[in-house]
């Protein structure tokens, strides 16, 4: 697995996307210090937890998982260097382990630095650890889900899966989830906020947050879909004809 | 062989060549190690490649063809890059299909050119090589860069080489793990003559050590150095299988079509016709087409027939030369 799992981390850190993706996680780190600057320390807590809710999660969180997800694989069928990793005696699992693993690696790694740069900065250093955890937490059980779901995207469609995930982003999970209990249930989005909203201190909790699933419960889904999504993309690649 | 080209040229040459089984089981007393059973692959109403039956053994066969034949796609059904529509392929007494351990016995050098352009040469091939989980990854990269001769250069990215040192790459990160068997898709394309040359050889050695090397080619001068087993491949369907010899001696035999150009065609072509070897002549507006079952000798008649009819001569154009008409003939 770590050959595979070192070329996909060489070939994401390349890809000009990267750029991108730093770029739009740059901005809640900017919000946050604009904040800070006109707002001073009273409520910065609040301010980022509502970012994350509002902006982080929705939107920039899905994306940085979408644009690495989709090419650790998508990349190499449209390449067509996936011949190379294929012909050897390493199951399709592995493959499949090694490139999910490096692009939740990276994206996990980028997601993470923006929110705690956001969090650090936002709060001034007066946040508590417990939020900050929480925050951090539901980062990366959202990072892993996604990633394992937008793998699965790029594999299925690799020359459009971009576009694909970048509709589903933001209409799916930013709009449509939205506006009905019925249709958050198949977002991932609302058991990231379930798993945020149990870990986080009672002060804190916002009525941004409307979730009403448990903790557990939520990490339980989102694992179903890391899982899923992995066996998935196996047996899909498992199908899979290379013309 | 398929069942309609029995009375092609290669087909007979193939018969009569005792070293090879066109009903394809053994071969030249081998074991079988390809066996391919009544393969049809399709894309909707694209037949790419139809009914193929064939077994190889130990040694180089070439798998010959006009672009667009079905070379590419037989290749990836050997490889279980694709899967039969209908039929049967099986590589060392196995299905290839879903069959990842039995790569360690195969090497593929894929036709297409993607490759990792931030990998080094050497990165490339060592990579091949930690997924085959060879115990010494170095020492066989070492080896099997020093076989295509990109040993000296190996450090250089992959992004910055030329066509040829890419090709040798491709066939180094194929060969890196001994494999009894490689397949390799048109893989001189892009090498210089002198590379060209000593890929040959190296494809013959390897095939004289007990190895099978499959080896897809459109390019006729390549398989003649490389072995003298041939299957003929042409609109998705195996033409014929057999000796290479046999075949050649056919395609040197085989009448050509030439274009004289001059400025009195008619007069010319009354000389032409008396030539021997001459069969035909097709009288155009500003030159003759000339069917010459002795085309060196017809060549060098031709100034001395436009002469001696008084005639300017412009030119004289092979019109069969290519090798298009080539498999056109043999098939035919």
């Amino acid at each position: 697995m770590q050959p595979i799992f070192t070329l996909t981390l060489r070939a994401l850190a390349r890809n000009r996307r990267s750029l991108a993706v730093i770029a739009l996680l740059c901005v809640p780190v900017l919000l946050a210090l604009i904040y800070v600057a006109s707002e001073g320390k009273s409520g910065g807590e609040s301010f980022v937890i509502q970012l994350f809710v509002q902006l982080v999660l929705p939107i920039l969180l899905p994306l940085t998982a979408l644009i690495f997800a989709t090419s650790a694989l998508g990349g190499e069928v449209e390449d067509r260097t996936l011949v190379y990793l294929i012909l050897r005696p390493v199951s399709r699992l592995t493959v499949i382990a090694a490139k999910l693993l490096a692009s939740a690696v990276i994206t996990t790694i980028l997601v993470e630095i923006s929110l705690a740069a956001t969090y650090l900065i936002g709060t001034q250093g007066d946040g508590t650890a417990q939020n900050f955890g929480a925050i951090l937490l539901a980062g990366l059980v959202g990072c892993l889900a996604y990633s394992s779901l937008f793998l699965l995207v790029g594999l299925w469609l690799p020359r459009r899966g971009l576009l694909v995930g970048f509709l589903y982003v933001l209409l799916w999970e930013g709009i449509l989830s939205q506006l009905s209990t019925g249709l958050a249930a198949f977002s991932v989005r609302r058991y990231i906020e379930g798993a945020l909203n149990a870990n986080l201190s009672a002060s804190a909790l916002t009525s941004s947050i409307s979730v009403d699933i448990s903790g557990s419960a939520s990490l339980i889904v989102l694992a179903l879909v890391l899982v899923g999504g992995i066996l998935i993309s196996t047996w899909k690649l498992q199908q899979m004809e290379l013309p | 062989m398929s069942a309609d080209m029995t009375g092609t040229p290669i087909a007979q040459a193939a018969m009569a060549n005792p070293h090879t089984n066109p009903s394809g089981r053994a071969y030249r007393g081998q074991p079988t190690t390809i066996e391919v059973q009544n393969v049809s692959k399709w894309y909707g109403d694209k037949v790419a490649v139809s009914d193929l039956s064939f077994a190889l053994g130990p040694g180089v066969t070439a798998l010959l063809g006009p672009n667009g034949a079905g070379k590419s796609t037989t290749i990836k059904l050997l490889t279980g890059l694709l899967r039969p529509s209908r039929g049967q392929v099986q590589v060392l007494g196995q299905s290839v299909v879903n069959n990842p351990k039995l790569y360690r016995r195969i090497g593929l050098v894929p036709e297409q050119e993607g490759l990792y352009p931030f990998l080094s040469i050497r990165q490339f091939v060592e990579l091949a090589a930690r997924l085959h989980h060879l115990s010494n990854v170095r020492e066989a990269a070492n080896a099997a860069l020093r076989i295509v001769e990109l040993f000296e250069v190996a450090d250089r990215p992959l992004g910055q080489c030329s066509k040829g040192m890419r090709q040798r790459a491709k066939i180094a990160q194929g060969l890196v793990h001994d494999p009894e068997i490689l397949i390799l898709d048109e893989p001189l394309s892009g090498a210089d003559p002198r590379q060209r040359l000593a890929m040959m050889e190296v494809f013959t050695r390897l095939g004289e050590t007990g190895k099978t090397i499959l080896i897809s080619s459109h390019i006729l001068y390549e398989v003649e150095r490389m072995g003298s087993n041939v299957l003929v491949m042409v609109n998705g369907k195996l033409a014929a299988e057999g000796d290479f010899h046999a075949i050649r001696a056919l395609m040197d035999d085989r009448p050509r079509r030439v274009r004289v150009t001059c400025s009195d065609p008619r007069t010319v072509s009354a000389f032409l016709v008396s030539l021997p070897g001459t069969r035909s002549i097709h009288v155009e507006k500003d030159s003759a087409i000339v069917e010459t079952a002795a085309p060196l000798e017809f060549h060098l008649a031709v100034p001395q027939a436009a002469q001696s009819a008084g005639a300017h001569l412009y030119g004289i154009e092979g019109l069969d030369e290519d090798l298009e008409s080539v498999f056109r003939y043999l098939v035919n």
